[in-house]
């Protein structure tokens, strides 16, 4: 036969005390646990709307710098196109002072040998270009010599003689093609334009 | 057998009189996450785009308080002090009077004879028309896709080396700002009573093609960041000192000169 016990009632009490000890704890830490979260939510609103106040004054200084530069829209049109001028001068004048140099030096040294200039064009890469024609071959020597002279290659290192061709009454005509110590094209190397003289120094039309 | 079907059965009075403590715990951990979902995370994720909104408004505010600071002391920048320069240098119109008059001044100074001399402005127009018209994308142009463009000046000369040679370099010093395109170099030829023509000692011919630069200029939006104060590389500096700006008065005209007669048409 089972032992019975008389006095169980106890013992399940004691039992059931114990469970509900558990279950008070758990509730104590429960409740703090959801107290945290409620301030949490009450900061984090509080914070919000803080934030959303700031964000509403920033908007309204944005809104009133926003006309005093409207009321300042001429000055401000001309600060801006003074700024592109600027940028558009430094462009042109970027290399003027190299080109200027390089064209005085030939011209001045093909007039010194009677060499006819029939074109000059400035192409990319800072290169410039004379098509030239001397009266005979021993002129057209003697402007070679010149060219390669230690003078000459002192200043411009960088000169190549091409398309040399003999014209009907003599004349010798070429390309001098100098390297200035230039990095950016001109804009004007677009209008490029060829003139072509007859014997007589007058352009063919 | 139905007394077991009843002890089978939960006993939810029961478990509410014995174990209330656990039912609280069950409903606190629900309202808790209840609350998490609903408001505490999307909350934080408001905090932080708000906290992102406010660094941007404020960044922004500073731009235009920037902006605002500058364009009200416009007249201290580097810039504005060489506004009458740069805008002699680049107009903003098409400056032909003043370039056949640099032209003049430059070839009287150097001693050389323009024996030709030709120029193709276009149409001239008001300002406003003048601007208006140049930001069709229609309208014929010497330069492509720049904001400014050129008024082309044909011209022969006629005199020695250095003089020719003065007169390029003078050119670089005239306003508009104006390059030489354009050279042919040759003998001059003076022509002799027989009808022929012989060469001049050291006198030279150059046919010259000028541009003469002029801004066009591109639209200008509301909100456009101001560009920062400029400051010309010092040998750009130096080249803008050399040009020769025409003084206002010079050579203009203020009133009728008539010789001192009454009737003009006597």
């Amino acid at each position: 036969m089972p032992t019975v016990t008389i006095n169980f009632l106890r013992q399940r009490r004691k039992q059931l005390t114990a469970l509900q000890e558990t279950d008070k704890k758990y509730a104590m830490v429960l409740g703090y646990v959801t107290g945290g979260v409620v301030i949490a939510m009450i900061v984090i609103f509080v914070v919000n709307f803080f934030f959303r106040q700031q964000l509403e004054r920033l908007k309204a200084k944005q809104a009133a710098e926003q006309n005093k530069i409207s009321s300042l829209a001429s000055v401000e049109v001309e600060y801006i196109t003074l700024a592109q001028k600027a940028s558009d001068i430094t462009e042109l004048l970027k290399d003027q002072g190299v080109r200027q140099k390089g064209l005085e030096f030939f011209t001045t040294l093909f007039a010194n040998n009677n060499v006819t200039v029939t074109e000059v064009a400035f192409l990319e890469d800072g290169i410039i270009q004379f098509q030239i024609s001397t009266k005979d071959v021993f002129q057209f020597n003697a402007l070679l010599n010149q060219l390669q002279s230690d003078q000459v290659l002192a200043e411009y290192p960088n000169i190549a003689v091409t398309d040399l061709n003999r014209g009907k009454s003599g004349t010798y005509n070429a390309a001098v093609s100098v390297h200035l110590a230039v990095a950016t094209p001109t804009p004007a190397a677009a209008t490029k334009k060829k003139v072509i003289l007859d014997d007589n120094g007058k352009p063919v039309e | 057998m139905p007394e077991d079907k009843k002890k089978k059965q939960f006993n939810y009075r029961y478990f509410l009189q014995t174990r209330q403590y656990l039912v609280v715990t069950l409903a606190l951990a629900g309202i808790s996450l209840l609350l998490g979902i609903l408001f505490l995370f999307p909350g934080v994720g408001k905090f932080q785009e708000l906290r992102s909104e406010q660094a941007k408004e404020t960044s922004a505010l500073n731009t235009l308080v920037n902006k605002r600071q500058t364009l009200e002391n416009v007249e201290s920048t580097n810039l504005y002090s060489l506004k009458d320069r740069i805008n002699t240098i680049l107009p903003s119109n098409k400056p032909v009077l003043p370039l056949v008059r640099e032209i003049e001044r430059v070839s009287g100074e150097t001693g050389v004879i323009i024996s030709e001399f030709g120029v193709a402005p276009g149409e001239i127009s008001t300002v406003s028309a003048e601007q208006k018209a140049q930001s069709s994308s229609t309208r014929p142009r010497l330069i492509q896709n720049k904001d400014y463009d050129g008024i082309q000046t044909e011209l022969v000369l006629i005199g020695k080396i250095d003089s020719i040679n003065a007169f390029l370099k003078g050119l670089n010093q005239i306003t508009p700002l104006t390059q030489t395109t354009q050279l042919a170099l040759k003998s001059a030829n003076q022509k002799l009573a027989s009808g022929s023509a012989e060469p001049v000692n050291n006198v030279f011919e150059a046919s010259l093609t000028l541009t003469s630069y002029f801004f066009l200029g591109q639209p200008i939006t509301a909100g456009q960041t101001l560009p920062s104060d400029v400051k010309f590389d010092p040998q750009i500096e130096a080249q803008i000192s050399n040009f020769r700006f025409p003084v206002a008065s010079d050579g203009q005209q203020l009133q009728i000169e008539d010789g001192g007669k009454e009737n003009l048409f006597q």
